[in-house]
C-alpha cells in the first residue's frame, strides 16, 4: 500500500493537444479517489501516467515520496483495471490471474493459493478452468477485479470498469467494489463519466474539465462527495455534481435598504437576498444563481416566485421532476458570461423536484418558490463561487 | 406474383450452375482426362462415358515415375518457404503493427509493390546473383528467392492479424510486470495463432504453385512438380493425360491443406470476436 501524489502534473501530446496541466493532489494511502469529469477532461489519461503507460511532460509522481514519473510501468508494482477488461483470451481464468504473479518470479505453489484466495473473495473459483469467452459480463469484470487484486500491489487504478455492465448490475458491483476497497484497505484512483458512481464510491471525489492551454489545470476541485455537493468551488463542479443537475439563471443584484434584491434577467421575478458580506460587493452588479432542483417548493400562488405551465413531468415514484421555461437567457457552465450577454433574449429550461402529489396536469401552471437561504451565487466571469 | 419469384429462383439456379460450370468444369475436366486413357482424349463429339484407368497416375508415379521425386522436391521447397517465411515476416508485422516507426506506410507500399510486379522481370537478376554465389540448382536457392513473394505477403496478412489484437491487452500486460520479449511470446502471438497458420497456409500455397523460379534456378533432380508438369509439353508430343495427371495430383496438396485448416481460415476471418 502507498500514497500517491500528483505533482504540477501535465501533458501534451505530440499534436499539440493539452490533456492535462498543473494538476496537483494526493492520493492517501488506502483511500478512493474518484475522478470525474466529461469526456477530453484528461481522466483517462491521468490515469494511464499513474500506471506508467503514458509518459508525463511536467510535474512528477510519487508513490510513498519515490520519484516514480519515469519508472516502467512493469516496475511500478500497480494493479489496472480496463474498461473492456483486457483478459488474455486464450488463458483460463486461473492463468489470467496467475500472470502477473509469474512475472516476479513468484514460486508456483504461492501463486496457486493467492489465486485461489482471490477466486474465493470474488466467487470465481467454479470458473477457474474457464476462458474469459465463456463467461458472462459480470463474470468478467470480476476476473478482471481478480487479476488486480490477486497481487496485492501497492495501488488499483481503474479505468471506467463498470461501464460495459448493464444498469442492474453496475449498481451491484457499486457495492462490491466499495466493499472490497474498504476490506483490502488498497490506494485506489477511479476513472468514471458517471457523477452518481463517483459521489457513491468515492472517499473523496476530483472534478476534472478539459483544459484550452497549459496555463489552466484540469482539476475543479477535490473533496468529499457531500462537501462538492453543498460547496461546489464553481460552477462547473456545481453543474456536474448532482442529478438533475443545478438550475442557473442569471441575475442582477441590488440594494435595498439594509439587504439586497436579486432580480433575474428578461424577467419580472425578484427576490429579497439574505444579507452576506461577499455578496454585498456584487450589488449593482451581475451574478449567476444556482438552484437545485430539490430547493423548489410547490406554494400557494399568492407566495410564488415561478408560476410557469409544466410542458413535461416525469414521475420517478418517490419524486416527480417537473420541467417549466423561463423568459431569461440560459447560462453556459463552460465559458464565462460576459455582461452583455444578460441582456441577450432566450429561454432558460429549469427542473424542479416535486412530491409525486403535486404533479400538475400537462401545461398547467405550477406555483413554485426556492428555499432562499440555500441558492448558490457566481462570479459570471470567473465561474467562481461567491460565498463567505 | 408466384410466378415472378419462381422466374427468379430459375435465374438463380441457372447463374449457379454457370458458375459452377466455369470454375469447377475445368477442374472436373481435367480429372477426367488423368483418368481415361490417351486415345480418347480428344475424341469429337467428346465421349462422356469411358473406362477409368490409373495408367497416367502408374506412368508419372511409378514406371518411370519421373515425378514422384517431383512432388517430394516441391514439398522440401514449399515447406522450406514457409519456415523461412515466419522467422522474417512474423516479427516485422510485429513491429510494423505496433511500433512508431519512420516511414512505415512507404515500407508497407514497398511490400505490396514487390507483390504486384511480375516475378518474370527478376528472373535474370534472380539467376545471375544465385550463380554468383553458387547456389543454383539448390532447393535453397529456390526457398530464399520465394521469400521475395511470401515475404511481403506473409506481412501484409500478419500485419492485420495483429492489429486487430487490442493494444489493452499489452497494456494489461505491462501492468502485470511483463516485458515486451514476454508480451510478444505470451500474449500477442498465441492470440493470433490463427493467422500465423492461415499465413503459412498462404505462403505454402504460393511456394507450390510457383513455376517461374524453379524453372530457372533448379536442376534436373531439384526440380519441382510444376517444372515437371510443363516437362510434358516439350518431349514425346504433347502427352495430355499425363499433364492432366500431374495437375491433379499437384491440385492435392493445397486441398488438403485447405480441407484440414479451414476452422482456421474461418476464424482468421471473423478475427475480431478476440474482443468478446
Amino acid at each position: 500500500m502507498a500514497s500517491m501524489t500528483f505533482d504540477g502534473i501535465g501533458k501534451t501530446f505530440s499534436d499539440g493537444t493539452v490533456a492535462v496541466a498543473n494538476v496537483s493532489f494526493t492520493v492517501a494511502d488506502g483511500e478512493f479517489v474518484v475522478l470525474v469529469g466529461p469526456s477530453g477532461c484528461g481522466k483517462s489519461t491521468l490515469l494511464r501516467m499513474a500506471a506508467g503507460l503514458e509518459l508525463l511532460n511536467s510535474g512528477r509522481l510519487l508513490m510513498d515520496d519515490h520519484d516514480v514519473s519515469n519508472t516502467e510501468a512493469q516496475d511500478r508494482d500497480i494493479a489496472m483495471v480496463f474498461q473492456n477488461y483486457a483478459l488474455y483470451p486464450h488463458m483460463t481464468v486461473y492463468e489470467n490471474m496467475a500472470f502477473g504473479l509469474q512475472q516476479r518470479k513468484m514460486p508456483k505453489d504461492k501463486i496457486e493459493k493467492l489465486v485461489r484466495d482471490a477466486a474465493e473473495m470474488l466467487d470465481l473459483t467454479k470458473y477457474l478452468h474457464r476462458k474469459p469467452g465463456a463467461l458472462s459480463g459480470g463474470q468478467r469484470q470480476r476476473v478482471a477485479m481478480g487479476r488486480a487484486i490477486v497481487r496485492h500491489p501497492m495501488a488499483f487504478l481503474m479505468d471506467e470498469p463498470l461501464s460495459n455492465l448493464d444498469a442492474k448490475l453496475r449498481v451491484q458491483m457499486r457495492a462490491e467494489l466499495k466493499l472490497l476497497n474498504q476490506r483490502l484497505g488498497v490506494t485506489t484512483l477511479y476513472v468514471t463519466h458517471d457523477q452518481v458512481e463517483a459521489m457513491t464510491m468515492g472517499d473523496r471525489v476530483a472534478v476534472l474539465k478539459p483544459v484550452g492551454n497549459a496555463g489552466e489545470s484540469n482539476l475543479q476541485q477535490i473533496d468529499t462527495p457531500q462537501r462538492l455537493y453543498d460547496r461546489p468551488a464553481n460552477i462547473f463542479v456545481a453543474g456536474f455534481i448532482g442529478s438533475p443537475a443545478m438550475n442557473f439563471v442569471r441575475a442582477e443584484l441590488r440594494a435595498e435598504g439594509a439587504g439586497l434584491r436579486a432580480a433575474i434577467a428578461g424577467t419580472g421575478i425578484s427576490f429579497p437576498v439574505p444579507a452576506s458580506a461577499v455578496l454585498s460587493a456584487y450589488a449593482g452588479r451581475q451574478v449567476v444563481v444556482g438552484i437545485r432542483p430539490e430547493m423548489f417548493l410547490v406554494c400557494p400562488e399568492a407566495e410564488a416566485l415561478f408560476n410557469e405551465p409544466v410542458p413535461v413531468a416525469e414521475a420517478l415514484g418517490a419524486d416527480t421532476y417537473v420541467f417549466f421555461d423561463i423568459a431569461s437567457p440560459p447560462v453556459d457552465v463552460n465559458d464565462a458570461e460576459e455582461p452583455e450577454e444578460f441582456k441577450r433574449k432566450g429561454t432558460n429550461r429549469l427542473v424542479a423536484r416535486i412530491p409525486p402529489a403535486a404533479t400538475p396536469a400537462p401545461n398547467q401552471r405550477l406555483p413554485l418558490t426556492v428555499d432562499l437561504q440555500q441558492l448558490h451565487w457566481f462570479d459570471p466571469l470567473t465561474g467562481t463561487a461567491i460565498r463567505d | 406474383m408466384k410466378s415472378r419469384t419462381t422466374f427468379y429462383t430459375a435465374l438463380t439456379y441457372a447463374a449457379g450452375l454457370l458458375f459452377l460450370a466455369v470454375f469447377i468444369g475445368p477442374i472436373l475436366w481435367f480429372l477426367a482426362l488423368a483418368i481415361r486413357s490417351a486415345e480418347t482424349a480428344f475424341e469429337m463429339p467428346p465421349q462422356l462415358t469411358f473406362e477409368p484407368t490409373l495408367d497416367a497416375f502408374r506412368h508419372i508415379l511409378v514406371d518411370p515415375g519421373t515425378n514422384a521425386p517431383q512432388l517430394v522436391n516441391s514439398l522440401i521447397v514449399a515447406i522450406g518457404a514457409v519456415l523461412l517465411n515466419l522467422p522474417f515476416s512474423v516479427p516485422a508485422a510485429y513491429a510494423l503493427s505496433r511500433f512508431k516507426l519512420r516511414g512505415k506506410k512507404n515500407i508497407m507500399l514497398w511490400y505490396l509493390g514487390l507483390l504486384m510486379a511480375p516475378p518474370v522481370a527478376f528472373l535474370i537478376p534472380y539467376f545471375v546473383l544465385i550463380t554468383r554465389v553458387g547456389l543454383q540448382g539448390s532447393y535453397l536457392s529456390m526457398v530464399l528467392v520465394l521469400q521475395t513473394l511470401t515475404i511481403p505477403f506473409s506481412v501484409w496478412l500478419m500485419k492485420s492479424f495483429i492489429d486487430e489484437v487490442p493494444a489493452e491487452l499489452e497494456e494489461a500486460a505491462r501492468v502485470d510486470g511483463a516485458r515486451w520479449h514476454t508480451i510478444m511470446w505470451r500474449i500477442t502471438l498465441p492470440i493470433v495463432r490463427p493467422g500465423i497458420i492461415v499465413t503459412s497456409m498462404f505462403a505454402f500455397v504460393f511456394a507450390w504453385n510457383n513455376a517461374a523460379f524453379p524453372l530457372v534456378l533448379s536442376s534436373r533432380s531439384t526440380a519441382t512438380l510444376p517444372i515437371g508438369t510443363l516437362g510434358y509439353f516439350a518431349t514425346s508430343g504433347v502427352t495430355w493425360n499425363y499433364i492432366a495427371a500431374a495437375a491433379v495430383l499437384a491440385m492435392i496438396p493445397p486441398m488438403i491443406i485447405f480441407l484440414v485448416f479451414d476452422r482456421y481460415v474461418v476464424r482468421g476471418l471473423t478475427f475480431g470476436s478476440v474482443k468478446g
